[in-house]
């Protein structure tokens, strides 16, 4: 109990210099959203100087006692209220969020699961039989794929499968015009409408799969080397259990509580290759949101991206640390010990 | 793991061979592998155990005595390997099974008591499960069933069965050594390996426990293989003793006929480093001299840097000591030793 | 002109490679089919911005925000496309004609008859009056015209006729009135209380693709207004939200769009080649040329003879080859000479000859003559101090960075100057931009002039008196006037410019400008920007070429893209 308070009182305080670094960024950079419209329509300017005169007392907003913005930033994040995107003007930053949140879910949250189930399990087994064919040609090859960026692997892809080999469609969530179909329980069932999300997903999730799966192959490996050494292991085969009895309830079943730790990381790492790979593959998700939110200054959208990622990397966190007490039964008595 | 087909070459020397052996190890030699060059960590160990039969196997840390326990169950992992010898249990050699039989052969014939107790509970399941575990991947018995088998042989080394599920940290080292014992009787095996089983306990549990291990094998009949450096427990314990040194068994000999009459130079260097028997001194006199490298061990007789008896005065028995290797050999009525002061 | 910003992230580098490798391997024609066959004819598949993103139906034409792509130009419509394509053209539109009366201070402009919004109800005068009076009263004033006072009143004449009454006279601002502002309809409008929070979700236009169709996030159709007063020949436009030029070219390679404003580093190996038969690009010249901009109120950039100087020191030609591929040409050091050729003052040719051309020694000939000296091959200026330049660009935008560091060397080769140079965070630059710093006293940034029906617009941008700000004030109208020059004769010849229709006097004046401006060069040209876009004639054909360049091309020319998309024919 006392170590589930002393990590809540961390993550309260870890929230509260992200919100409050959230507010400052936007205000210590130079620039504001005007000055990029003017650019982005510097053409239509040339014709039409006045294009923009609508739009500046809108975007003038930032002004008054600073506390008394940080106050007001506040009130309205308990409300959930980011206020009115400016590149998107005058729809709500809400809006955006509601409709891009879930692609960048499903994308983040199917690629790190695949990753992690894939990773871990080729981990196990690369461990077992490490230094024998399989372990020299998989790894290696893991550790190649994992050095190069995300968005170069989404390139190779993009380009290898989509373009060249035309297996999967090149861009965007869903064939355009398939109806989401019947909502149940808030979700679209149409069976034209899953199979066209699941090839639109199949290339960014192999990018993003791609690029986290050598750590999750790494570190399950390294580790379960280390137990695999361990006596209860050579117990659990003195006992005469199945090889995959051996591998998975006993040797990985441990050498996976480092690796729950590092889930919370990849997720976060998760969330900046998607920046990169919605753009690469215009996926509507937060990452292509956050990419036209930082090149057009639209600091309220920037803000309630960057809060949400915020928000998203400690919940991660969060239920690495439940999680890891979950699997460990030691970890709740150590620091009650404390 | 290693399951390795070895070619069992014949050695001569069976100190111990009988016809009525159930578990017969002859002439094994297990290497691991290192950046330096092999250790020969177990070098031509033959013995036998006969049923009912407790025999101790002594020596320094290092010397190879967890390396036969698990040769003797086939456990020897990577960068491990088992260059020689044969293992059979009931004339079945154990180097030969198929992985089918190898589970079978484990836990069933021969379980393992392994050496820290700590370090053999696995950390994140329940001892419960483990026990079950045991029970299931051998017998077709249901959860239930195996769960119940589990608060039996609880109750039988004396922990409340409402403890099978705890985790092994929340045991105590006793308790975590009790329970250990009871998984290993599961399955009611025929040949206990028990590796130090108590080496970490304090003495009074270590008596108790000594205690109960000598009552379940009156009751239950199993031959146990009883392994520690500590050489007084044996001599209370074991039916017959045998001493090993840098991978080689020294000397082998019924229980009260080491503690009478010790012959190998080692031994009698053992014997004067008993802890006294209420556990005040730690050590009366320990022997001078660290253990040998195994990846070259000393030429000759392996032990003479440390010999008390190599002084050299003697020319002929100098050369022949720092030269040749001394063998196995029966010089009382069932009393082994290899040593070239006994030719 | 490339929307620069948005393909800031992608640009050098990664467009590079993805360029090349689309090069290497020749591709299989696109199986898929851009323009499915609706009932009703083919769809156009293009996207007027390499940054879509919308999220809700937002068509509102007087905010630049939302699905902005194409609201202007296809839901709603001017009253007359004025362009400076192809030379400079004029296409009446909803209007048919101008007429000047009142000594110059009313227009007149008649209207086109049985014109219908797309809701059916007829198009009239009142629409064209209630435009202008709603965007002065909700100061959402496109034309700039009503808010500055320069219009005093808008009234509609009869059902076809609008008549405008001016303050003063000023005859240049027909293109701004006519051809920047979207007619809305009044029966809409009229109830729109705040025009900047109207999403305007089911807009009603006089243009040709009126109705939204399945709108989503990441793509939209505008489909065809069936009360058109032109003959349609397609069904409508489908616009996909790209935000890389990589996830568009991958697209656009496959044949799945069919026009595109997407800068292709390579366009002839990496788009071309792909599909010769179809796939075309224009880099179309020329829009106003790219400036290196000095502080000139600040010593010693105040003085003409050092800025003619560096006009003569640095290869305008190296320039255009090595930092834009030779896809935006080098420039004259009259900025008007390839913008309005129908206004060059021939006699100025000599000296625009020597201006331009690469000539350091005549350059230092000039410098010593106004007291500057060398010491160890470094400038001073008359006062003694050493003559610096620092020069700034955002960094990432790999054309301008090379273009700078092949002007920092030359200058400080050929003449000596202290030439530096600096790669900067783009916000901190455009800070620097509008507030006029420039980086410091002695930087220099890039810029371009303003552009117009006549070279009125572009004069006044850099010479007037009235585009004057100073440092650290605040941007009047556009952000003109970087540099921060002007010139009381050239400030009067613009007043008279505008105040007469009369255009032998006109060609005078602007020859009087150019040659203010070649005797002072308050800003030094360095190439012809061009606009980028591409197309594909699978689908459809039509498109403006350099051959038949009647209007610009690329989809976010309002209102050239109105004309353009009249334009098209399915194949
Ligand atoms: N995995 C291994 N790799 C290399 N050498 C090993 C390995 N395991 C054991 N050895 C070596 O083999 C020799 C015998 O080890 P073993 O564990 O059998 O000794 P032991 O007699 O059980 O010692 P202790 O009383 O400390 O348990 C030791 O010298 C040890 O260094
Ligand atoms: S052979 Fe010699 S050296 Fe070896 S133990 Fe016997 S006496 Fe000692
Ligand atoms: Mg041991």
């Amino acid at each position: 109990m006392k170590y589930l308070a002393r990590r809540f009182g961390f993550y309260l305080l870890a929230f509260w210099v992200a919100v409050t670094l959230n507010f400052l960024l936007p205000r210590l950079e130079p620039g504001n959203p005007l000055q990029y419209l003017q650019i982005r329509y510097q053409a239509q300017l040339q014709q039409n100087p006045h294009l923009l005169d609508p739009l500046k007392p809108v975007f003038d907003t930032q002004h008054g006692n600073i506390l008394i913005q940080y106050v007001q930033y506040l009130v309205n994040l308990a409300h959930l209220n980011f206020g009115v995107s400016f590149s998107q003007y005058p729809a709500s930053v809400n809006t955006i969020i509601a409709s891009a949140l879930p692609w960048s879910l499903f994308l983040a949250g199917s690629s790190a699961i695949l990753a992690f189930l894939l990773g871990t399990t080729l981990g196990v087994v690369v461990a077992w039989w490490r230094g024998k064919p399989f372990d020299l040609t998989v790894t290696p090859l893991t550790m190649f794929t994992q050095s190069f960026p995300a968005f170069f692997g989404a390139m190779l892809i993009l380009y290898f499968v989509g373009v060249e080999a035309g297996w999967f469609p090149l861009n965007h969530a869903y064939d355009y015009g398939v109806q989401p179909g019947p909502y149940i329980f808030g979700l679209p069932w149409s069976w034209n409408f899953i199979t066209s999300v699941f090839s639109h997903a199949a290339m960014p999730v192999a990018a993003l799969l791609i690029s986290s799966l050598g750590g999750w192959l790494l570190g399950m490996r390294s580790v379960m080397i280390n137990t695999l050494s361990e006596d209860y292991v050579t117990m659990a085969e003195a006992k005469g259990l199945s090889t995959l009895r051996v591998m998975f309830m006993y040797a990985a079943r441990n050498a996976l509580l480092p690796q729950v730790t590092s889930l919370a990381i990849t997720l976060g790492y998760a969330l900046t290759s998607l920046v990169l790979i919605e753009t690469v593959f215009s996926y509507p998700g937060l990452g292509y949101q956050l990419v036209n939110a930082v090149l057009a200054r639209d600091y309220p959208l920037m803000q309630a991206l960057f809060f949400i990622i915020a928000v998203a990397m400690l919940i991660a966190n969060l239920i690495a640390d439940l999680t890891y007490s979950l699997l460990d039964p030691r970890v709740g008595v150590r620091s009650g010990a404390r | 793991m290693t399951a390795q087909a070895v070619a069992f070459g014949g050695s001569s020397l069976e100190p111990a061979a009988a016809s009525d052996a159930l578990l017969a190890v002859t002439g094994l030699s297990v290497e691991y592998l290192t950046p330096r060059g092999p250790a020969r960590a177990v070098q031509d160990v033959s013995f036998s155990l006969r049923p009912g039969e407790i025999l101790g196997l002594a020596g320094e840390s290092g010397c190879g005595k967890s390396t036969i326990a698990h040769a003797t169950m086939r456990l020897i992992k990577d960068p491990g390997f088992i260059t020689a010898g044969s293992i059979r249990f009931r004339d079945v050699e154990v180097l030969n099974m198929s992985s089918g039989a190898l589970r079978d052969f484990r836990w069933r014939r021969v379980a393992l008591v392994s050496q820290s107790a700590m370090n053999a509970l696995n950390p994140v399941l329940p001892v419960g499960t483990q026990i079950v575990d045991a029970l299931m991947a051998h017998e077709r018995i249901g959860r239930r069933q195996a769960r119940r088998r589990a608060e039996e042989l609880f109750e039988l080394v004396g922990i409340e069965p409402r403890r099978l599920r705890s985790y092994a940290h929340q045991l105590s080292g006793g308790m975590r050594q009790r329970s250990i014992i009871a998984m290993a009787l599961a399955l009611n095996p025929e040949v206990l390996i028990m590796d130090e089983p108590t080496t970490a306990l304090d003495v009074v549990v270590q008596r108790d426990i000594l205690q109960q291990i000598e009552d379940l094998q009156a009751r239950f009949g199993f031959a146990i293989l009883f392994i520690t450096h500590d050489l007084s427990l044996l001599v209370e314990l074991s039916t017959r003793i045998a001493v090993m040194y840098a991978g080689r068994l020294v000397e082998v000999a019924p229980a009260e006929e080491l503690l009478m009459r010790p012959l190998h130079p080692y031994t009698k260097g053992l014997m004067n480093s008993f802890p006294s028997i209420d556990g005040a001194n730690e050590r009366l006199e320990g022997i001078p001299g660290a253990p040998p490298d195994l990846v070259s061990p000393p030429s000759g007789c392996a032990f003479h840097p440390r010999c008390p008896s190599c002084t050299g005065e003697d020319r002929s028995l100098y050369r022949l000591q720092t030269s040749s290797r001394p063998e196995l050999q029966e010089v009382a009525p069932n009393h082994w030793v290899a040593c070239h002061l006994y030719r | 002109m490339r929307t620069r910003l948005s393909a800031v992230a992608m640009r050098a580098g990664i467009v590079g490679l993805f360029a090349c490798s689309f090069a290497v391997v020749p591709m299989t024609t696109g199986t898929v089919s851009a323009t499915p066959a609706h009932a009703g004819g083919k769809y156009l598949v293009s996207f007027a911005n390499l940054s879509g993103a919308w999220t809700t139906e937002n068509f509102n034409p007087l905010i630049p925000s939302g699905a902005d792509d194409f609201t202007r130009g296809a839901i709603y419509e001017p009253l007359m496309v004025i362009t400076q394509a192809g030379g400079g053209r004029t296409y009446k539109w909803l209007a048919t004609g101008t007429r000047w009366t009142n000594h110059k201070r009313t227009l007149i402009v008649s209207l086109r008859h049985h014109v219908r919004w797309s809701d059916g109800k007829p198009f009239t005068s009142k629409d064209v009056a209630f435009t202008f009076n709603y965007g002065k009263s909700h100061n959402v004033d496109l034309s700039g015209l009503m808010v500055s006072g320069q219009i005093t009143s808008v009234k509609p004449q009869g059902k076809y006729a609008v008549r405008f009454n001016f303050k003063t006279v000023d005859t240049v601002v027909l293109q701004q009135l006519l051809s920047a502002v979207c007619i809305i309809p009044e029966h809409i409008w009229k109830n729109v209380k705040n025009p900047l929070t109207f999403a305007n979700s089911h807009p009603v236009g006089t243009g040709p693709f009126t109705q939204v169709r399945d709108f989503t996030s990441q793509e939209y159709t505008l489909a065809r207004n069936k009360y058109y007063w032109q003959k349609l020949h397609y069904a409508g436009i489908r616009v996909p939200a790209f935000n890389s030029n990589t996830s568009a070219l991958a697209s656009m390679v496959k044949g799945q769009v069919d026009w595109a404003p997407v800068y292709i580093p390579d366009a002839k190996k990496a788009w071309v080649d792909v599909n010769p038969k179809y796939y075309h690009y224009f880099y179309s010249p020329p829009t106003t040329p790219l400036d290196m901009m000095f502080n000139d109120q600040a010593y010693p950039y105040s003085l003409p003879v050092l800025r003619q100087a560096v006009s003569m020191s640095i290869k305008r030609g190296a320039l255009s080859v090595k930092a834009e591929n030779g896809y935006e040409k080098p420039a004259r050091a009259l900025g008007l000479s390839y913008l309005y050729p129908n206004w060059v003052d021939h006699s100025l040719d000599k000296l625009n000859n020597k201006l331009s051309t690469f000539n350091p020694k005549a350059a230092k000939k000039m410098l010593r003559k106004a007291h500057f000296k060398w010491h160890h091959g470094k400038l001073y200026d008359p006062k003694g101090k050493r003559v610096s330049l620092h020069l700034i660009c955002p960094a990432g935008w790999s054309d301008w960075q090379v273009q700078l560091q092949i002007l920092a060397k030359s200058l400080s080769h050929s003449l000596g100057i202290n030439a530096t140079y600096d790669f900067i965070d783009v916000n901190t630059w455009l800070a620097d931009r509008s507030s006029r710093t420039m980086g410091g006293k002695y930087g220099a940034l890039f810029g371009t002039e303003s552009s117009g029906q006549t070279p009125y617009q572009y004069f006044w941008s850099f010479m007037s008196k009235e585009s004057y700000f100073p440092v650290n004030g605040q941007i009047p109208g556009g952000s003109w006037n970087i540099e921060g020059w002007y010139n009381n004769q050239a400030t009067k010849l613009l007043r008279q410019f505008r105040q007469t229709t009369n255009r032998k006097l006109q060609h005078r004046i602007v020859n009087q400008l150019q040659k203010i401006d070649l005797q002072n060069l308050p800003v030094i040209t360095t190439v012809t920007q061009a606009q980028w876009y591409t197309w594909s004639t699978q689908h459809f054909v039509g498109f403006p070429t350099a051959k038949n360049y009647y209007a610009y091309g690329p989809g976010y020319s309002y209102p050239d893209v109105v004309k353009v998309l009249t334009s098209l024919r399915p194949r």
